[in-house]
């Protein structure tokens, strides 16, 4: 009897977590369509084949800037980008460190942009570059490092917690990639084929102070540690966006702490005609970003350095690694076709203008 | 039959015991926004309170309140010299610059509502002064004579504070190289 009583106990406790899960699933925003960037960082942990050349790390300037296709298709470097909307520096450290459970690269490059924020930004970044992790030591350290103080650790180890009240909120989307989610990205690139020119720019406002926070220092130390103790090879990159604006105090900072540590720091900014970038042509949101063709200008010019810089061999020749980029490949010319498509069709892209496309249905 | 009940209802309390967090964003997935990569020194989320500042910008004898709602300012006057547009990283709305003789007027858009609202003012020359008459040029002698000393100081930066708005003005050679009334972002 006792022995009855024991497994239904067991039983009920199974349905009712299987139960929780299932909701958790639903109830968590799916960032399938407009906030796509939220889908970056899950994407990395459905990747097959964990063993890249290069790892990014960073906000959108490494997302949206860089193409590992085109590292890959002009020599042969295998990349992966974990990057996510406004990651800050512990949030890339952090991922970084989770990434090393999955996978040692030779060479990781990180966005030098985040120095400029020494505190956590909004709940809404935490959850893009969080939740996505699996549950393990180094998120709950992440979460803890970035949460915002009316935030609670709780809700990033059972989500269900925070999202409980989107039941209200649900819409086609959170069905129809309950279980499944399509593809976002190219080993983390975002791309957008779409063009809007540059042209000016707000002037760059007055700082109080031009110096990077203790605390950027202190994980930017840890990255550079957990990079040598790896025995992988740190770049500090600062990416061709032309908005918001580098200032030169901040580039000699930059500068200063690659010269200390040894490390390699390339600012791209300093080489827009070597690199080919036209922003009337390279960028999708007036030079904030870049679009296709400017991540693939980009890419050609990083990929040469970080080629005869560390040595990198050329990997194209490999019949496996041939195969599964390959098929990365035929992913990506399609999707690019498809924006093209609907550039002709809509006038803009579909995922990227939800609003728009709902109004002009109505 | 009753551990079961017990258990039920120890699994809807911790279910539930997130709403209780404190946050007043129940949502927590991306909606408002404020670019805050278009001002490294602002935090971004939402405004602090609604009350009218001690401390405004009047232009064209239109006073410019932070967080006032931008079109019937926009509307009263002349076109701008430029116009910049930065969309926040991820999210749908977008932080706009509106480029006048003399000063910046930035505006940000909350989530999906189109209506935009100001949040901050800045000077690019001496053809704009403050209601108090400081401009770019100005001495800190001067500033402190106008606002008095209750301000607080980060780096060149002297920061005087009022209900929902800051006016800062930033020092180098102990003169004022810059202007702004910013919206106070918790």
């Amino acid at each position: 009897m006792r022995k009855k009583k024991i497994i239904s106990f067991v039983i009920l406790i199974l349905v009712i977590v299987t139960l929780a899960l299932l909701l958790q699933k639903l109830l968590m925003p799916k960032y399938m369509t407009k906030i796509v960037e939220g889908a970056l960082i899950a994407e990395y942990y459905d990747e097959k084949n964990k063993n890249h050349d290069v790892i990014f790390i960073g906000d959108c300037e490494v997302y949206e800037n860089l193409s590992p296709i085109t590292l890959w298709e002009e020599y042969g470097i295998t990349s992966y980008i974990r990057g996510s909307a406004q990651q800050l520096i512990w949030h890339s450290y952090y991922i970084l460190e989770d990434t090393l459970k999955y996978e040692k690269p030779d060479v990781v490059v990180f966005s030098v942009l985040s120095m400029m924020y020494d505190t956590p930004q909004k709940e809404a970044y935490n959850r893009m570059s969080i939740d996505g992790l699996p549950l393990s030591l180094t998120k709950m350290k992440l979460a803890k490092a970035s949460m915002l103080p009316e935030e609670d650790l709780i809700t990033y180890i059972f989500p269900l917690l925070r999202f409980h009240s989107r039941w209200n909120e649900l819409s086609e989307e959170d069905f129809k990639y309950w279980f499944k989610k399509d593809q976002i990205a190219h080993n983390g690139y975002l791309m957008r084929v779409d063009v809007k020119p540059a042209s000016s720019f707000p002037k760059p406002r007055k700082l109080a102070d031009y110096k990077f926070g203790d605390i950027c220092y202190e994980y930017l130390d840890k990255i550079v540690k957990l990079c040598k103790d790896n025995d992988i090879e740190l770049v500090l990159l600062k990416a061709p966006s032309l908005y918001p604006h580098w200032y030169e105090e901040w580039d000699s900072q930059i500068v200063d702490y690659a010269e200390k540590n040894g490390l390699l720091y390339i600012n791209m900014l300093n080489h827009l005609d070597e690199i080919g970038l036209d922003f009337n042509t390279d960028t999708y949101d007036a030079g904030l970003h870049l679009n296709l063709s400017g991540a693939e200008k980009s890419s050609v010019f990083l990929g040469r350095i970080l080629q005869t810089e560390f040595n990198l061999s050329d990997k194209r020749q490999d019949k496996y690694l041939k195969a599964v980029w390959k098929e990365k490949a035929d992913a990506y010319y399609e999707m690019e076709a498809d924006q093209y498509r609907e550039l002709e069709e809509y006038g803009y892209l579909l995922k990227f203008n939800m609003k728009r496309s709902e109004e002009n249905n109505q | 039959m009753k551990i079961k009940i017990f258990v039920l209802i120890m699994v809807v309390m911790i279910l539930f015991a997130g709403c209780g967090s404190g946050s007043e964003n129940v949502n927590p997935s991306p909606s408002p926004t404020t670019s805050a990569a278009a001002n490294p020194d602002n935090n971004e989320t939402k405004p602090a309170t609604e009350e009218k500042s001690k401390y405004y910008f009047e232009y064209n004898g239109t006073a410019i309140y932070m967080n006032d709602v931008a079109k019937p300012v926009l509307d009263v006057w002349e076109e701008p010299m430029h116009y910049f547009e930065s969309p926040s990283c991820a999210f749908q709305g977008i932080d706009r610059v509106y480029t006048y003789n003399g000063f910046e007027l930035y505006t940000y858009t909350d989530g999906d509502d189109e209506t935009e609202y100001i949040f901050s003012v800045v000077f690019m020359n001496d053809s704009v002064e403050t209601n108090e008459g400081i401009t770019i040029g100005s001495k800190l002698e001067d500033v402190i004579s106008k606002y008095g000393d209750d301000f607080t100081q980060e780096g060149k930066k002297y920061t005087y504070t009022d209900s929902n708005t800051t006016l800062s003005f930033v020092l180098e050679n102990d003169e004022v190289v810059e202007v702004s009334y910013n919206l106070i972002l918790n």
